[in-house]
């Protein structure tokens, strides 16, 4: 009985009221975010009343309760020769997928009770938990391609048809990228690469992912943004040449795809985040089961819950930060070329991804306690950054105006 | 219109490599939404103005809504000379003529109507007119209509609008009548 | 030929011929104000001065004869200097107003004075000041200070209208033009007197702040005011005609056109039916072209079938060719052997231009129903006929003095049906009322008193339902089973020149713009 409550409450409040609400949050951001790298000033219209003269706009958040009432009041409309129970409940695959996934994601600490005992801040701790992930990620993709053949229409279709091929194509170079993690840390269980990513390396190098892996970060990075079919890889999408597979969708249908999309980018932060970030860990302040952060030093409160708390605020931090990276290279980069995604997918992503497995095995083997591997992935980071800021740029061709 | 060819660029295998340009590429919209962000207003790239609660400070030159000048006496300085309704590329200007009721005047217009739905606010039917009897001074927008007659908007309506704030009242105007022959 | 050497290339010249009039019909352009081909030299404004070898100085070319072997130049820069300095003398005392001066757009002195001068001259001194709106007559003003006293009207009313109304009055400063105390300039000739005038002294009280010069198109027409067919430019603006202007022919009218002629243009705008229209219980009410023209087809119907109760009238305004369907309509498909023609009384005439017949085709429509086999009658003795024996009445034309009276008598017919350019008492009274052209946007072709046939150019298109009046009846004939295969003008005229008589050697399809007399 107690299992099935804490489940309910952590369910709630981690998938429900944090996933969500932060993608609500996420489709304002994306907006605003994207007006202000571009110059504009974004939404800034909807308000219910004004305050000294000037419309109360809220930095136009108010645009979400806005999007959210019209998308309710929308009239659902179904095509006459759509296949109408695949079509209803096609957007729903999708969500359900992604907030499946959130279940196997630790969110914080263990909460160390002693009424209840150890309380750990996963919805379900399975120990094929990695494997799950990747099992539920690809059955995604079933929402997006049966959104696409039950529409009965040819632009839907192939929206469906370029999201089944291209989840295919960039699964294999996802599942490869993590083998990298999975021979560092030695866990499929999520929590346990959490809790390996504890402690420095050299004194004072976090043991995260990201420099321990960083190649594979990356890698990951690239194929699960494919995955989540977002900019630059939006091609199932594409509504310059194909509108994409929602094109029969309106109302709330339309309203569910668009928030699985925001759900997605919550999801693959919640991923990453844990792969390579160290989780809900932060390396200096908070410790094995006491912190010297927010709880700790300010309020002079050190038990379990103060450490969960702060744990699950580092986790949110982390989460947010990423999301808004990903909407940051959404409005950086133009749409790949069909030709062009399925030869990174193939080409570069695949060979690298198994590259990176040898190369970790290899120093994996060398040394186990990783230091090796974080020498070189420290390596590659000073490389990369060396390049980004030193590397030679091409002067811009003279442009010749109209 | 000539044939420009432009020739395939041929990428490097750093610039192959995309992710160094990648994150170049991010910087450049990072920066870009960092200065948004917390740059000072006058200063930041975003100078996008919430039109009807914000509104731009136009230039004494701005070509808004016309009006019609009036000589000392209350008489519309215009002599209906067409000048305006010659140089107007739109068609937009209407004048009918007619004998002034002033012998000293040769003619007045008895008519005087700009179709703002035509108007294209070029400013010629300005510099067209030789007794700066028309301008475009008001710095007002043309109000909105609701009929499309009232679009047309006539003599005493183009003479009951005043100029900008802080613009002169006869600029130059004074000047040129001095010039002339007396009589003339 | 004797030849004079202008600028350099040698002309041949006529012996008599001034150096201004050989340089003109060698297309070197020298400038006057007072020379008009049609009047005597004055040689007063000074402006075509030329220099000729071997004179010590510059001679006026209008005046001067050619003679053989002369050498003249008339852009070196001693002519040019001169040109400018009588230029600035001219405008000492012109006001410079071009903006609200009428002549301007075909001023003669706004284009020189942007060809020649082009500053504002050195004069500090007051301008003097004269009368500027002067009423000379009915239709013309006089502002003197733009007066250039080139006396071109002074001697247009002494040579050519033959009545000196007008003169030269005081010296230096105050010369002014004026009439004689209590003698106004009313000669019906005097409109001439404002297209003689180079510069804005003198301007039409009629057409006077009407357009600028600018915005007016020019087409070709004829004047219907009489049976002399004076040749005219029709200045129209957006389907309104504005003014006529002589146009010159040296056959007919030289360069000059009476007042009343002039006057005429009014009624190509007055009253122009530009909608068709039927007589319905609420009265006369506009209608769609089609219905009109079927309710006109099924009014007309009885009458067809039966060839008998039909009265035809035609207004002597038609062209030739409105003349020859109109005749072939009412005598093959209405079965009518007499047609009345529509006309306006006789006027005053004199020995110039004004003809006592005020219609401008009686010669072509009469040659034309004569030669059709159709006798003519006045519209007098038809509305004297009893109305009994007719019972339809069709009229082409509005123009006519007796409309009131046939008016009166078509009340009483059962069927009136009219094709017409303009309203007229007639309207009212009309069953079915077709809007036609009228004779400025015609296509067709008069015959003046002097059996000189003329062509008519359209000037602008018809407007909304209206349509030539042949297109009209050949609908019309039409519907009523009978096809007339004449769409065109052209169509008509080949026809006519194949068929009558009169028309056989005239060459009616091959009129050219000036007009010729048939050798007959």
């Amino acid at each position: 009985m107690f299992l099935v409550v804490s489940t309910l409450i952590k369910l709630v409040v981690f998938a429900l009221v944090f996933a969500l609400g932060l993608a609500a949050i996420l489709t304002w951001m994306e907006r605003r975010q994207s007006a202000y790298s571009q110059d504009r000033l974004g939404p800034t219209r909807a308000h219910f009343f004004k305050l000294f003269g000037r419309p109360f706009v809220l930095f136009g958040l108010l645009h979400i309760v806005a999007d959210a009432l019209k998308m309710f009041f929308k009239e659902p409309f179904i095509p006459k020769d759509a296949d109408r129970g695949i079509f209803r409940v096609a957007p729903l695959i999708g969500f359900c997928t992604s907030l499946v996934i959130l279940a196997l994601v630790p969110f914080g600490p263990d909460l160390v009770t002693e009424r209840w005992g150890v309380i750990p801040l996963q919805v379900a701790r399975i120990d094929a938990g990695l494997l799950l992930v990747l099992a539920v990620g690809s059955l995604g993709v079933y929402g997006v391609a049966l959104a696409g053949w039950a529409s009965n229409n040819r632009f839907a279709l192939l929206g469906g048809m370029r999201a089944s091929a291209q989840s295919v194509s960039y699964e294999i170079a996802l599942g490869l990228t993590i083998v990298g993690v999975l021979i560092a840390y030695g866990s499929t269980e999520l929590s346990a690469i959490v809790n390996a990513q504890r402690g420095l390396v050299h004194g004072f190098l976090p043991n995260w992912g990201i420099f321990i892996q960083p190649f594979a970060a990356v890698l990951f990075f690239v194929a699960a943004t494919a995955e989540t079919k977002r900019a630059p890889f939006d091609l199932p999408e594409g509504e310059s040449e194909i509108i994409g597979y929602f094109l029969e969708y309106s109302s709330m249908g339309f309203g569910m795809f668009m928030l699985g999309e925001f759900i997605e980018i919550v999801v693959l932060s919640c991923v990453f985040v844990t792969l390579f970030l160290g989780g809900w860990q932060l390396p200096y302040l908070i410790g094995d089961t006491s912190s010297s952060f927010l709880f700790g030093s300010l309020f002079g409160v050190n038990n379990s819950v103060a450490h969960a708390l702060d744990g699950m605020l580092v986790f949110g931090i982390k989460v947010f930060f990423m999301c808004a990276f990903q909407l940051q290279v959404r409005w950086t980069l133009p749409r790949f070329r069909y030709d062009q995604l399925m030869r990174l997918g193939w080409k570069t992503l695949l060979p690298l991804a198994l590259a990176n497995i040898f190369a970790t095995a290899l120093l994996t083997w060398w040394d186990p306690t990783l230091k090796i591997l974080g020498h070189v992935g420290v390596a590659m980071i000073l490389m990369f950054v060396l390049v980004v800021v030193a590397g030679p740029r091409r002067v811009p061709a003279e442009s010749h105006g109209h | 219109m000539a044939i420009r060819v432009r020739k395939q660029v041929e990428f490097s295998f750093y610039e192959k490599s995309y992710l160094p340009e990648v994150a170049r590429g991010v910087f450049v919209t990072l920066s870009h939404f960092f200065h948004n962000l917390f740059g000072r207003r006058a200063t930041r790239p975003l100078q996008t103005l919430r039109y009807p609660y914000e509104r731009r400070v136009y230039p004494q030159r701005f070509r808004g809504q016309h009006r019609l000048l009036a000589r000392e006496d209350g008489s519309p300085r215009c002599v209906a000379c067409y000048m305006c309704a010659t140089a107007c590329p739109a068609y937009c200007i209407h004048i009918v003529a007619a004998e002034s009721p002033d012998p000293k005047i040769e003619k007045y217009p008895a008519a005087f109507e700009i179709d703002m739905l035509r108007c294209i606010y070029c400013g010629f039917c300005v510099e067209a007119c030789p007794e700066d009897a028309i301008r475009m001074d008001t710095g007002i927008h043309t109000p909105a209509f609701l009929r499309r007659e009232d679009a047309v908007v006539g003599r005493v309506d183009l003479m009951s609008l005043s100029g900008q704030a802080g613009t002169p009242p006869a600029f130059g105007a004074q000047n040129y009548r001095e010039k002339k022959p007396a009589g003339a | 030929m004797p030849s004079v050497n202008i600028d350099g290339t040698s002309v041949e010249f006529k012996p008599g011929d001034s150096i201004l009039k050989t340089a003109k019909k060698a297309g070197i352009e020298i400038p006057y104000y007072c020379w008009h081909p049609r009047l005597s030299v004055a040689a007063n404004c000074r402006i075509c001065l030329v220099e000729l070898e071997k004179s010590p100085k510059l001679v006026p070319a209008c005046q001067t004869p050619c003679g053989d072997g002369m050498v003249v130049r008339t852009k070196s820069d001693k002519v040019k200097e001169t040109q400018k300095a009588v230029h600035e003398f001219l405008l000492i005392n012109h006001p410079i107003d071009c903006p609200i001066c009428d002549q301007a757009g075909e001023c003669k002195l706004q284009n020189y004075y942007m060809k020649l001068q082009l500053d504002q001259g050195p004069m500090q001194d007051e301008k003097a000041h004269k009368p500027r709106l002067e009423e000379l007559g009915p239709y013309v003003l006089y502002n003197g200070e733009r007066c250039v006293m080139c006396t071109r009207c002074v001697r247009f009313m002494e040579e050519i209208a033959k009545d000196r109304q007008l003169g030269v009055f005081e010296r230096g400063d105050h010369v002014r033009i004026g009439v004689f105390p209590n003698k106004p300039l009313d000669n019906p000739y005097s409109l001439n007197v404002v297209d003689v005038c180079p510069v804005g002294a003198l301007t039409s009280s009629v057409f006077r702040f009407k357009q600028r010069v600018w915005f007016l198109s020019r087409s070709p027409s004829i004047c219907p005011g009489c049976a002399k067919g004076c040749n005219v430019k029709v200045d129209h603006r957006s389907g309104i005609v504005y003014r006529l202007l002589p146009r010159e022919n040296d056959a007919v009218n030289q360069s000059w056109l009476c007042d009343e002629g002039r006057l005429t243009y009014a009624r190509a705008n007055d009253g122009r039916l530009t909608t068709a229209a039927m007589l319905g219980p609420q009265g006369v009410d506009s209608a769609a072209a089609n219905a009109a023209l079927d309710r006109a087809i099924q009014l007309l119907k009885p009458v067809a079938d039966s060839k008998q109760g039909m009265a035809a009238v035609l207004s002597l305004h038609a062209t030739c060719e409105e003349a020859y369907l109109f005749g072939r309509f009412v005598k093959e498909v209405c079965g009518v052997d007499e047609v009345a023609l529509l006309a306006y009384a006789d006027g005053v005439a004199d020995r110039f231009l004004r003809q006592a017949d005020k219609n401008p085709n009686r010669a072509g429509v009469t040659r034309v129903l004569c030669d059709l086999g159709l006798k003519t009658t006045d519209v007098a003795s038809l509305c004297n006929k009893a109305t009994s024996a007719v019972k339809a009445l069709l009229v082409l034309g509005h123009e006519g003095a007796e409309l009131e009276r046939l008016a009166a008598w078509a009340a009483k017919l059962e069927i009136v049906v009219q094709v017409a350019a303009a309203r007229s008492p007639l309207t009212a009274k009309a069953h079915v009322t077709l809007p036609a052209t009228n004779w400025v946007q015609a296509d067709g072709t008069w015959q003046n008193g002097a059996l000189r046939l003329q062509r008519l150019v359209p000037a602008f298109a018809p407007q909304d339902a209206a349509r030539p009046a042949h297109e009209w009846l050949a609908d019309l004939a039409n519907g009523l089973g009978v096809a007339f295969a004449l769409s065109s003008p052209a169509t008509i005229r080949a026809e006519i020149e194949r068929r009558l008589p009169s028309f056989a050697a005239a060459k009616i399809s091959t009129v050219p713009a000036e007009g010729y007399s048939p050798a007959s």
